[in-house]
């Protein structure tokens, strides 16, 4: 019952969650300087050996080493996550302010495409692609952030119907400030947590998505290193080298867990008790 | 509930329409990705000649707009054409499958969401304590942990160390008692459950907290009604809305999380299915899945807007 | 916690207990055989996948099989044959106790029949290509009017119902080992379109068929169940069920036969795992040569690429050490192959040699091409360890000499639509090849199958005359000839033949798999009791 009030609702798990996300991203951000190995580089001669010897964390079936790749491997995930993020986020955000604020046809036009979004089946969406130009980092980017936007559109537009009508935007609107200027100014700010807490959370999801599609072998393509395809590998060697699937999917786990804590930190600071769920949470 | 029947007549054309664009933009990009669905393997013999009358026979070779116009034409019709990879209607070739998918995807829904309610509510009631840290720690680590990554490791461990459990299908051929049945699902079951498990539930504490900081059960105390009867009769019908809203919401999520788990069990089910199609290019599989998928949301996020304008009036549907 | 949430959590973990007696001693007249993928048909004129051309032996009876070893022609449904001094009229005498599983005798009729299926018009399988040498074969596929396959194809004569006659065009060697075709029951298809044949739910429930197992019950993507048949011209075969259990992780189907769940993991055991096995006590390994090999393919149609200079493609034969990627990747689980004929053939010639790996000499051949280190695109696919780690090897050493290659890795589809469009200088993959020696299919310029475009007329004529000499020396000596020109081509690198290796319990005795096939004498197997 003694749980913190106040100021310190969620501090603990955001705290947490930022120190885990700073040691991932600088995992990630300095790869080229702590990678032991040339991710790509392989070795015939030395297959599937176990941690130790000058690989960290042993070496996969084409005897590259794994941590080098895990490290690269993290630094796409969270690139991909991030990235996908932002780009999302300003379509949702942009999306559901334009349709909230304005509503009628604007709003109408807005949600229909919305919808579209949402009920594409992204997935095929990112094969199709994938297949369509040189599979690469961008476009997995791309496809995420297009196709996750809708939740965060509709999120956003809720608070701005709400918001438009509450006594700060009327007089805003009386001393004739411009739509812009009251969207950006005086409501996105009032609507600041919400958004905050659902793109915290866009990037886990984003991440997983990317990891998932990996492991189908419809992400970024090997030899490229993702968490992702690494697993896809792993899971046939799973008898002869625990590594092999281990530390890939314990990186996955880090960086999804942080950002879900961090995520469940400011839920508890704003005391919103629930966003609806983007495309891919 | 006029405006509900208005709601939903004007969201049924609009569905309509949502449903024409996707089918539209899936047809173009299957057809603009590089590979033929015909599985012409180097590695085996074959006769181009014969891959040429296959694709006439099929009607691959007219023009894209007349393909999609008579893709369309017969769906109208409930034909959803028949598989190049397996020639058999897809439809057909899909139902075989869906019960293995359902059993798995309802089993574990109803798994998850009951432990979900029965664990939320004890985390919402004893806020702060053990329980709710626990349920809390648990939550966390089932959204975050990669489907896939779990079953391979459950693999590891209880079907190869410890060999407790079959690591692949749903039953051994020839025998299939129930109980062999159960042995089969067991692993399965935990992976798809392990996430679903983690997002009910945190919407169940939070419901639950909700409707226990609420005036009527402040009275209801104040009337001295003992701690369970209140949690029976006024905590939970008042949170099972929200509840009820997002399990129905989250039932495609089900059908994305049988993807990898069915791939991983080599399960019998839509989901694996589904993945190998694609990966051959089975047009009119992809066409059928991306339809009934975008339907399902579709039908989905109707769901929720209805429950949404009975619960909150205050969220105006465009006037 | 209430009293109830006890209970059953006792009952859940006693349930959990219960799960872990699955360990146990399969039956003993059921075999478990291990399956990559789903098979997509069981109508053997329409394969057109692995799965499902590994069951034809199983159900269906062939007209004529190959020897395990040799390859020669061995009696099956033709119980013998003639032919005559021409060498283009073939009298086959088919055996008079084989009956269908409804007990419809087997007769010549079915066996013209189905060759008529595969000369219409309207098939869509790829056999055709195996019948075209039988006078007025080709022309039936032109001129056939009729939607079913009834009408007559001219070199097709059935003098009764156990004997018929066969008439080439021309004098054609390797035309038996085509021969090793199976049969349709023309009595239950006779009425079915060519065209719908493919559709046709025969291919889904095989209701007729007269191989050593019938068709009981396909789960897809679970299981294809076959029975031992009783009336099994050869006498009923020696384990009463078959379930061809369909897992395609690879790993979980290991893991189901060290559990004892399985039996037989077929043909693709990968290297790492034979060590394994073989510590296993009660699991055994296989290894038989197959009729497959891996290379590396140069693009013949594109001028513009250094590797249309025969010394460009001379040169970088001579880059990889074939010997040790078989001792070391493959761990001796393969040969080297050095041109396109293999070991279990005839004409294979053991003492021929081609291209060591010499840096020095591969040098001197790129310089006197006037190659200017532009860079070469390899293109491969996902999924196969030991050509992924070829082509690792490849752009080493080619980068140790100078040429820069671009090592492009695909999904299977994109590989292979990569493959047909042309789109690349070098490409790694595999092919099988036919039991006879006759490569006519790949390298002769005509050949539909010959997708690198290679063209040589002094091959072309030494193929031909091959396939027509009148006796053996003479096509060795043909075949031998034509490899050496082909070689010096260098159309391809050649790289290796990998053997199957199978991973199989030791309750099965008798285990004979066959270069061509899995079940080819599946009813010589039998289980330990």
């Amino acid at each position: 019952m003694a749980r913190r009030r106040g100021n310190g609702r969620g501090t603990l798990q955001i705290m947490v969650g930022i120190i885990l996300i700073l040691c991932v991203a600088s995992a990630a951000l300095f790869a080229p300087y702590l990678a032991s190995h040339d991710p790509l580089h392989t070795d015939a001669g030395n297959w599937l050996r176990p941690p130790g010897g000058g690989h960290l964390f042993g070496t996969d079936r084409l005897g590259r080493d794994i941590f080098s790749r895990v490290l690269y491997g993290t630094r796409i995930s969270l690139t991909v996550g991030i990235v996908a993020m932002f780009l999302s986020v300003s379509i949702g955000t942009t999306m559901g302010a334009l349709a909230g604020y304005y509503g009628g046809f604007t709003d109408t036009v807005i949600m229909r495409i919305t919808d579209l979004v949402m009920v594409f089946p992204s997935l095929f969406l990112v094969l199709s692609l994938v297949a369509i130009f040189d599979p690469a980092l961008w476009l997995v980017v791309a496809v995420i952030g297009f196709t996750g936007w809708p939740g965060l559109a509709r999120l956003v537009r809720g608070e701005m119907l709400r918001l438009r009508e509450a006594d700060f935007t009327a007089s805003a609107r009386l001393v004739g400030a411009s739509a812009p200027r009251i969207i950006v100014l005086h409501l996105l700010p009032n609507a600041l947590g919400p958004l905050l807490i659902s793109a915290t959370l866009f990037v886990p999801a984003a991440i997983m998505t990317e990891a998932g599609l990996g492991y189908f072998g419809l992400g970024i393509q090997p030899p490229v290193p993702t968490l992702g395809n690494m697993l896809r590998d792993a899971q046939f060697y799973m008898r002869h080298a625990w590594w092999y699937a281990a530390f890939p999917g314990l990186f996955i786990f880090i960086s999804v867990f942080a950002f879900h804590l961090l995520g469940e930190g400011l839920r508890s600071r704003f005391d919103v008790r629930s966003a609806r769920r983007s495309n891919y949470a | 509930m006029n405006i509900i029947t208005k709601l939903l007549m004007r969201r049924a054309a609009q569905t309509v329409f949502i449903l024409l664009g996707v089918t539209l933009v899936t047809f173009l990009m299957m057809h603009y990705a590089p590979g033929r669905p015909f599985a012409a393997n180097p590695e085996l013999r074959l006769d181009p000649t014969a891959v040429e009358r296959w694709f006439q026979l099929r009607e691959l070779d007219q023009p894209l707009p007349s393909q999609y116009l008579s893709w369309l034409s017969r769906v109208t019709r409930g034909d959803f054409g028949i598989s190049l990879i397996y020639n058999r209607p897809v439809t057909e070739l899909l139902i075989e499958r869906l019960p293995a998918t359902l059993l798995l995807t309802l089993t574990s829904f109803l798994l998850s969401l009951s432990l979900a309610v029965v664990l939320g509510t004890a985390a919402a009631v004893k806020r702060g304590s053990v329980i709710d840290s626990a349920v809390g720690a648990a939550s966390l680590a089932g959204i975050s942990v990669p489907g896939f990554w779990l079953g391979m490791i459950l693999m590891m461990i209880f079907a190869y160390r410890l060999p407790w459990l079959p690591a692949a299908g749903m039953r051994t051929p020839g025998g299939g008692t129930l109980v062999d049945l159960a042995a089969h699902m067991v692993m399965p079951l935990v992976v798809l459950s392990a996430g679903s498990f983690a997002y009910y539930v945190r919407f169940v504490r939070f419901a639950v907290l909700d409707c226990l900081t609420a005036d009527y059960v402040r009275t209801a105390r104040a009337k001295g009604l003992p701690p369970a009867i209140i949690l029976i009769r006024h905590v939970l019908p008042n949170a099972a809305i929200p509840i009820v809203t997002v399990a129905a919401l989250s039932l495609p999520m089900l059908f994305t999380g049988a993807l990898i788990t069915e791939n991983v069990f080599s399960w019998p089910g839509v989901g694996r299915f589904v993945i190998a199609s694609t990966l051959a290019r089975d047009y009119p599989v992809i066409m059928f899945v991306n339809f009934s998928m975008a339907m399902l949301t579709a039908l989905a996020n109707l769901l929720a807007d209805i429950v949404y304008l009975v619960v909150d009036p205050r969220v105006r549907l465009n006037q | 916690m209430s009293y109830r949430i006890r209970i059953a959590m006792v009952l859940f973990f006693a349930f959990l207990l219960s799960c872990g007696c699955t360990h146990k001693t399969p039956p003993c007249d059921t075999l478990y055989v291990g399956a990559p993928a789903n098979p997509l048909t069981l109508n053997p004129l329409f394969i057109r996948d692995g799965a499902s051309a590994e069951l034809i032996p199983l159900f269906h009876p062939l007209l004529i099989r190959t020897d395990r070893l040799t390859l020669e022609p061995v009696p099956a449904v033709f119980s013998s044959w003639t032919l005559d001094d021409d060498g283009v009229k073939y009298l086959f005498t088919l055996r008079d106790d084989i009956y269908w599983s409804d007990g419809v005798p087997l007769t010549a009729e079915d066996v013209a029949f189905t060759l008529r299926i595969i000369s219409h018009p309207d098939y869509t399988g790829w056999l055709f290509q195996l019948l075209k040498e039988i006078n007025g074969a080709s022309e039936y596929k032109e001129k056939q009017q009729s939607v079913y396959a009834d009408g007559e194809i001219a070199g097709i004569r059935i003098l009764d119902d156990y004997t018929m006659e066969v008439t080439l065009e021309k004098r054609f060697a390797p035309f038996l080992s085509r021969m090793t075709l199976p049969s349709l029951p023309a009595h239950v298809l006779k009425s079915v379109p060519v065209a719908e044949m493919e559709n046709h739910s025969y291919g889904k429930t095989l209701p007729v068929s007269a191989g050593p197992y019938l068709f009981r019950e396909w789960l897809p993507d679970e299981y294809v169940h076959a029975r031992a048949n009783p009336d099994y011209y050869l006498g009923k075969p020696g384990i009463q069920d078959i379930y061809y259990r369909i897992i395609p992780n690879q790993e979980a189907q290991m893991i189901e036969l060290s559990a004892g769940r399985l039996d037989v993991a077929p043909t693709s055991v990968r290297v790492e795992d034979i060590t394994y096995f073989q510590a296993m006590p009660d699991i055994r390994i296989y290894k038989n040569p197959r009729l497959v090999y891996d290379y590396i393919g140069f693009n013949l149609k594109r001028a513009q690429s250094p590797v249309a200079d025969r010394r460009v493609r001379q040169a970088l034969s001579m880059l990889l050490d074939k010997d040790e990627i078989v001792d070391n990747l493959l761990l001796s689980c393969a040969e080297v192959v050095h041109g396109p004929l293999l070991p279990p053939q005839f004409a294979y010639d053991k003492e021929f040699v081609a291209y060591g790996k010499d840096h020095k000499k591969a040098v001197e051949l790129l310089r006197e091409a006037g190659y200017r280190s532009q860079p070469l695109k390899l293109v491969y696919h996902a999924g196969n360890v030991v050509r992924e780690n070829v082509a690792m090897l490849f752009k080493e050493s080619a980068a140790e000499i100078g040429v820069p290659v671009e090592v492009v890795l695909l999904e299977w589809e994109s590989f292979l639509a990569a493959l047909y469009d042309g789109d690349y200088d070098l490409i790694l993959l595999g092919r099988g090849v036919d039991a006879d020696p006759d490569f006519s299919f790949h390298w002769h310029s005509e050949s539909l199958a010959n997708a690198f475009g290679y063209a040589n007329q002094e091959v072309d004529l030494l193929l031909d005359a091959a396939s027509s000499a009148p006796d053996r020396d003479a096509r060795i000596r043909l075949y031998r000839e034509a490899e050496t020109l082909i070689v010096d081509d260098a159309p391809v690198i050649w790289l290796y033949t990998r053997s199957a290796v199978h991973a199989v319990s030791n309750r099965v005795i008798n285990f004979s798999p066959h270069p061509e096939a899995l079940f080819y004498f599946v009813e010589e197997w039998g289980l330990e009791q």
